[in-house]
C-alpha cells in the first residue's frame, strides 16, 4: 500500500514522542484493546507493531441523514491524547465535522483522496440515505446516494458506523417519510462492516478500526456485526441478571426496586433482544450503561428498534392496540352466539311441536 | 302411530339444554368415567365408557346445536345419525347402563352423564330401540296398572294377610288420611311382610294412611325406557288418586327408580308442583325416630352391611337416613368399602335387571359388588329398595354366596318396642 | 437491511397477537353465549337442599378427587394435575407473563423466580409426555382419543417447551426464540374456541350444573 501522500505524514512513534505518551502507556492501550476484541494476549505485539507501522490509510467519513452522535461518541474518549494518535494513525481526509477546510475545498480535498488512494481508502459512512427524493439530503449539490455510490466504487471497505448508517435508524423508522435505507441496501459489491448503537460505543468505534487496521475484516454476524463486540446479548452479560432470575423486578422508576437496581424488564428493557457490548465495555470509560443508570436498554443496535413496540413496553407485552380489538372480539362473539343460540332454540322449538305425544304401545316400529 | 328415526332424533333434540351443551363443550375425553362404571371395570371393555355411550347425542348437538356443527355439517364433514346407529347403540344405552351415577360423580369438569343417558333414552324409545322387555312392562303397567300386569288381586291377598298378621287394619282409598302409600310391583310379589311392617310402625307413630286402587303401583318404567310421555302418564295416575284423597303426602316405597320417578322428575313431567309431598319410606322412618315416634328394643346380632340402592342414596340424596335406622336396630354393623354416596351399583337397576340380552353382562358387572361383600363377609346384607333386594337375591345365588338379604323397613319393625 | 428474527418477532407481537386475540375473545364469548342462551328448564321439584350454593361449591371441589379413585387411573390423575399446576404456575408467575395483564387490566400479582418457573415448566411437559403415551397406549384412552385430543396436546406442550428455549437461549436468535415462543402461544389461542380446550372456561359451567342438579337432592356432587 506504498503511496506518496502517505509518506508525508509522520508515523506513529513519532507522534506519541511529541505528545509525551510514554511507549509504555501506548502497549497498555494496545493490550486493553486486543483483550477487548478477545483475541490473545500474544497478538498484543501483533496490534503494537500494526498500529506503528500502519502506512496510515486514507479514511474518507461521509455523512448522510444523521444526527452527528456518532461522531460525538467516537470523539468521547477516555485517553483523549490516544484516540488522538489514532485517528492521526489513519489519514483522515474528509470528515463534516472534525476538518478545517469547508466549502468547495472541503469536497476538493475528498475528490483528491478518492483519486489518490483508489481502491485502498476506507469510507465510514454514518446517517442513512433518503431513495425517495435525493433533495431530502444532499452535500455540495450531490446527492447521499450518489456520492456514497461514488465514493464507495474506489473504497477497500465500508463501515456503516451507527444505526442509521447499518440499518436506517431513526428516519428509517414509521413511516419513513424520506425512504431511508441502510448502506448495504445500496451497496452490494464492497466488504460492510456494520457497527451499530445509537450511537455506538467510542472504544467499539475505534476497536474496529484498530482491527481492521491489523487483521482485516473481523468476523461477523449474520446481521454484518462484529462477532467481538455484538456476539452477546446484554441480558446475558447484565449485572441485574440475578435479579431477573429471581423473579425481583422493579416497576416504576422511583420505587424499591428501581432505587435496590433489580431487573428493569417490566420498565420495557430490550435487553434479552439486543445484541451489544454496553453491559461489559460500558460507555464514559467503563463507568457505567443505561441500565446500570437504571433506565431500560432500549434496544439501539439492533435494525428497527424504534419500532419494537416502545422503549416501555416490555418484550412480553403485545405492540398492537389490542383492547379495541378485543373489545369488538367479545361483543362480535357475543352477538353471533346469541343469533346462534337463537336458531337452535328455533330447532328445538319446531323439534317440540312435531313432538308425538306416545303411549306405551307406540314405542315399536 | 309408530316408532321412527324422525321421531326419535326430534325427542332427542328436545333434550338439548344449556347443561347438556356445556357438558359435550367440557369432555376432554379423559376417561375417568370408564373407571367408575361397573360395566367397564368388570370386563375392561373400552365400549362401555359412559361418554361414548352418548356419542349419538353429542352428533346431534355438535351439527344442530353449535355453529361450527352446523358449518361442518353443511361442508359434508359429519355425517347425519341414521337409525342404524340407534340400533347399534341400543345395547350400550341400555344394557350396559343402570344410570347408577358413579360417573356423574367422578367426573373432573363436572358432566352429568347420569343425566345425559336419561336424556339419549328418550331418542331411543321415541325411535323404537328401547329393549322390548321395558315396551312389554310399559305396556302392561299402562293397561293393566301394573308392570307385573293385574296385579290387584295379588295387592289385595297380601293386604288381607298382613291385616291377619298385625291385627292393624289397612284401608284402601281412604281420603283425608296423612299419607297415601304406593308400592313396588316387586315388594307386592316377592316382600310383602313390608305391609305389615309398615302397618306397625305407623300404628304406633300415630300415623294414618291409605293405598289407593287407582294409583297403588309407585314404579315407573317410563323412566328406565326414557320416554317423558310414558313417565308422565303413570305419574299423574299417582298425583291424581293423591290429590283426589286430599292427603298430606305420598309416601314413596322401597323402589329406587319410583323415588326418582315421583319425587324428582314427577313436577316436570306433569308441568306444576304438586298439592302433597313426596316423602321416601325411610326418610320418614328416621324423620320419625328424630320425633320420638319410633320406639325400638334390642337389636339383631348378626354381622350386618347395608348396600346403598343408587337411586336413592348417589341420585336421590338419601344417605344417612338409613344409617342412623341400622345404628338403632344393629349391634354389629360394618360397612363396606365405598359405602355411602359411592356405593357400586347391584346391577339390577335402569331396566337392565328386565333385559334378557344383558344378563350375562349384568352378572359380569356384580364382580364390584362381589367384592365388597366378599371383603366384610357378613351374615346378611340389608337394603331399601326392593329390586336391589331381588337383584342380589338372585346374583347371590348365581355366584353360590350364603348371605340373606333384609329390607330396612322390615329389620326396623321387627324390633319396635311393643310396650312404648 | 432488516433482522427477519426481528420482523417476525414484531409480527407476532402486532398483527399475529390481534388475529389471535379476535378469534379467541370472539371464539370463546361465542360458545359461552351459544350454550347459556340454550338455558334449560326450571326444575318444579321442591328441593331438599339448596342447588345454587352446591353449585358454586362444586365448581371448586370437583377438583378435588373422591379418596381411593386415584390408584385406579393414576398417569390420567397426577399426569392431569401436575400438567395444569404446572402450565398454570409457569403462565401465571412469570414476571413477563404478568407484564401482559397489567398492560391490559392495569393488575399485577407476585411473581416467581426462574428456578420455580423452569421446575414447573420441566414437570409440566413430562406430564404431557406421559399423557400421550397414556393416550396411545391405555385402551379406554385409546378408543376415546382424537385427532383433537393430540392437536391440544401438542399445542399446549410447544409454548412450555418454546417458553424454555426461549428463556434460556438454547439455540439460535433470541429475537427469533421469542418469536416462535409468541407465535406458539399465538396457535394455542386461535385453536383454543375450536377444541376440547374450551373446557378450561366451560367447566365452571357443567360443575356448577352438576352441583345444582344434585344439591336440588340433597345429594353429594
Amino acid at each position: 500500500m506504498a503511496n506518496d501522500n502517505m509518506t508525508n505524514k509522520p508515523m506513529l512513534p513519532e507522534l506519541m514522542k511529541t505528545h509525551g505518551v510514554s511507549r509504555r502507556t501506548f502497549m497498555k492501550y494496545c493490550a486493553s484493546l486486543t483483550s477487548l476484541m478477545a483475541l490473545s494476549p500474544a497478538m498484543v505485539p501483533r496490534v503494537a507493531h500494526a498500529l506503528e507501522t500502519a502506512k496510515r490509510p486514507s479514511v474518507i467519513w461521509l455523512s448522510f441523514q444523521e444526527c452527528t452522535g456518532c461522531t460525538e461518541s467516537i470523539t468521547r474518549s477516555h485517553a483523549p491524547t490516544i484516540e488522538d494518535l489514532i485517528f492521526n494513525a489513519v489519514s483522515l481526509d474528509y470528515h463534516h465535522t472534525l476538518q478545517a477546510a469547508s466549502g468547495h475545498a472541503a469536497e476538493a480535498a475528498r475528490e483528491q483522496a478518492m483519486k489518490e488512494n483508489y481502491g485502498n481508502y476506507v469510507l465510514i459512512v454514518d446517517g442513512s440515505i433518503p431513495l425517495d427524493n435525493p433533495g431530502y439530503s444532499c452535500i455540495a449539490g450531490i446527492s447521499n446516494l450518489d456520492m456514497l455510490k461514488e465514493t464507495a466504487a474506489g473504497a477497500a471497505a465500508i463501515v456503516s458506523v451507527g444505526t442509521c448508517a447499518a440499518y436506517g435508524g431513526i428516519p428509517h423508522a414509521n413511516p419513513n417519510p424520506t425512504g431511508a435505507v441502510a448502506v448495504s441496501e445500496i451497496i452490494k459489491d464492497k466488504p460492510i462492516i456494520n457497527v451499530p448503537g445509537c450511537p455506538p460505543i467510542p472504544v467499539v468505534m475505534t476497536g474496529v478500526l484498530a482491527h481492521f487496521l491489523t487483521f482485516g475484516i473481523p468476523e461477523l454476524d449474520e446481521l454484518g456485526r462484529p462477532k467481538a463486540f455484538y456476539g452477546e446479548s446484554i441480558h446475558d452479560r447484565c449485572y441485574r441478571r440475578p435479579f431477573y432470575d429471581k423473579g425481583m423486578f422493579a416497576e416504576g422508576f422511583d420505587d424499591e426496586g428501581a432505587r435496590g437496581g433489580w431487573c428493569l424488564y417490566k420498565l420495557g428493557c430490550k435487553g434479552p433482544t439486543t445484541k451489544s457490548a454496553c453491559a461489559t465495555v460500558k460507555w464514559n470509560n467503563g463507568v457505567s450503561f443505561p441500565i446500570e443508570a437504571g433506565h431500560p436498554c432500549l434496544g439501539c443496535t439492533e435494525p428497527d428498534f424504534w419500532d419494537n413496540g416502545g422503549f416501555y413496553k416490555p418484550l412480553s407485552v403485545p405492540a398492537g392496540d389490542y383492547r379495541k380489538l378485543g373489545l369488538a372480539a367479545v361483543a362480535g362473539g357475543a352477538a353471533v352466539g346469541v343469533a346462534s343460540a337463537l336458531l337452535s332454540k328455533a330447532g328445538k322449538a319446531k323439534a317440540a311441536k312435531a313432538h308425538e305425544t306416545v303411549d306405551a304401545h307406540d314405542l315399536e316400529k | 302411530m309408530s316408532a321412527t328415526l324422525e321421531r326419535g332424533l326430534n325427542a332427542l333434540r328436545e333434550q338439548i339444554d344449556a347443561p347438556v351443551a356445556s357438558f359435550f363443550t367440557s369432555c376432554v375425553s379423559c376417561g375417568l368415567c370408564a373407571e367408575a362404571c361397573i360395566f367397564y371395570r368388570a370386563t375392561e371393555d373400552p365400549q362401555y365408557t359412559p361418554i361414548k355411550k352418548l356419542d349419538l347425542m353429542r352428533r346431534v348437538w355438535s351439527r344442530e346445536f353449535t355453529l361450527l356443527g352446523r358449518i361442518g355439517g353443511m361442508l359434508g364433514l359429519t355425517k347425519p345419525v341414521t337409525d342404524d346407529d340407534l340400533k347399534a347403540w341400543e345395547p350400550l344405552v341400555y344394557d350396559s347402563c343402570t344410570m347408577c351415577g358413579r360417573c356423574t360423580l367422578v367426573c373432573p369438569v363436572g358432566n352429568d352423564l347420569t343425566m345425559m343417558i336419561r336424556k339419549m333414552r328418550e331418542g331411543m324409545s321415541a325411535a323404537g330401540h328401547a329393549p322390548v322387555e321395558l315396551i312389554g312392562a310399559a305396556e302392561r303397567h299402562n293397561d293393566l296398572g301394573s308392570p307385573m300386569g293385574e296385579l290387584h288381586p295379588a295387592l289385595h291377598a297380601q293386604v288381607k294377610h298382613a291385616i291377619a298378621e298385625t291385627g292393624i287394619e289397612i284401608e284402601f282409598d281412604k281420603p283425608g288420611v296423612d299419607y297415601m302409600v304406593i308400592l313396588s310391583a316387586q315388594e307386592i310379589a316377592e316382600f310383602p311382610d313390608v305391609l305389615g311392617a309398615m302397618s306397625k310402625i305407623f300404628k304406633k307413630a300415630g300415623i294414618t294412611w291409605t293405598i289407593s286402587n287407582d294409583a297403588f303401583e309407585a314404579t315407573n318404567v317410563g323412566i328406565q325406557l326414557g320416554n317423558r310421555d310414558v313417565a308422565r302418564t303413570l305419574v299423574q295416575r299417582v298425583v291424581d288418586a293423591a290429590e283426589k284423597l286430599g292427603v298430606k303426602g305420598v309416601i314413596s316405597p322401597e323402589c329406587g327408580h319410583a323415588y326418582q320417578a315421583l319425587r324428582w322428575e314427577g313436577p316436570n313431567l306433569i308441568g306444576r308442583p304438586y298439592n302433597f309431598e313426596v316423602i321416601h319410606i325411610i326418610e320418614l322412618l328416621d324423620k320419625l325416630r328424630a320425633d320420638g315416634k319410633l320406639k325400638t328394643k334390642g337389636k339383631n346380632g348378626q354381622k350386618l352391611t347395608f348396600h346403598d340402592p343408587c337411586q336413592i342414596n348417589r341420585r336421590g340424596g338419601i344417605n344417612d337416613e338409613p344409617r342412623r335406622l341400622m345404628n338403632m336396630v344393629t349391634e354389629n354393623f360394618v360397612e363396606t368399602d365405598d359405602a355411602g354416596t359411592m356405593n357400586w351399583c347391584c346391577g339390577g337397576g335402569g331396566g337392565v335387571g328386565a333385559n334378557e340380552r344383558a344378563e350375562d353382562l349384568r352378572n359380569a358387572a356384580f364382580k364390584l359388588k362381589k367384592n365388597q361383600i366378599d371383603k366384610v363377609q357378613p351374615d346378611a346384607i340389608v337394603t331399601m329398595c326392593a329390586y336391589c333386594h331381588h337383584t342380589l337375591d338372585n346374583v347371590l345365588e348365581e355366584f353360590n354366596m350364603d348371605q340373606e338379604v333384609l329390607g330396612l323397613t322390615e329389620l326396623v319393625a321387627e324390633y319396635l318396642d311393643d310396650d312404648a | 437491511m432488516n433482522n427477519p428474527a426481528f420482523d417476525l418477532l414484531m409480527w407476532a407481537r402486532g398483527p399475529g397477537f390481534d388475529i389471535a386475540l379476535v378469534i379467541f375473545l370472539g371464539g370463546i364469548i361465542l360458545r359461552v353465549v351459544e350454550i347459556i342462551i340454550l338455558g334449560r328448564k326450571k326444575d318444579m321439584a321442591p328441593a331438599k337442599g339448596s342447588p345454587v350454593a352446591q353449585g358454586i361449591k362444586t365448581i371448586f371441589s370437583r377438583s378435588f378427587p373422591r379418596p381411593g379413585l386415584v390408584k385406579f387411573a393414576p398417569i390420567t390423575y397426577v399426569g392431569g394435575y401436575i400438567f395444569h399446576m404446572g402450565f398454570f404456575v409457569a403462565f401465571l408467575f412469570f414476571a413477563p407473563h404478568i407484564a401482559i395483564f397489567e398492560d391490559a387490566f392495569g393488575i399485577s400479582w407476585p411473581n416467581a423466580g426462574r428456578v420455580i418457573i423452569e421446575s414447573a415448566t420441566a414437570l409440566a411437559v413430562l406430564a404431557l409426555i406421559a399423557l400421550i403415551y397414556s393416550r396411545m397406549t391405555d385402551p379406554v384412552r385409546k378408543a376415546l382419543t382424537t385427532f383433537d385430543d393430540y392437536l391440544v396436546l401438542i399445542l399446549s406442550g410447544l409454548p412450555l417447551i418454546t417458553g424454555y428455549v426461549a428463556v434460556n437461549k438454547l439455540f439460535g436468535d433470541p429475537q427469533m426464540m421469542l418469536a416462535v415462543h409468541i407465535l406458539t402461544v399465538e396457535a394455542l389461542m386461535v385453536a383454543f374456541p375450536f377444541t376440547k380446550l374450551m373446557h378450561a372456561v366451560t367447566f365452571v359451567m357443567a360443575r356448577y350444573y352438576n352441583g345444582s342438579i344434585q344439591g336440588r337432592k340433597g345429594a353429594e356432587s
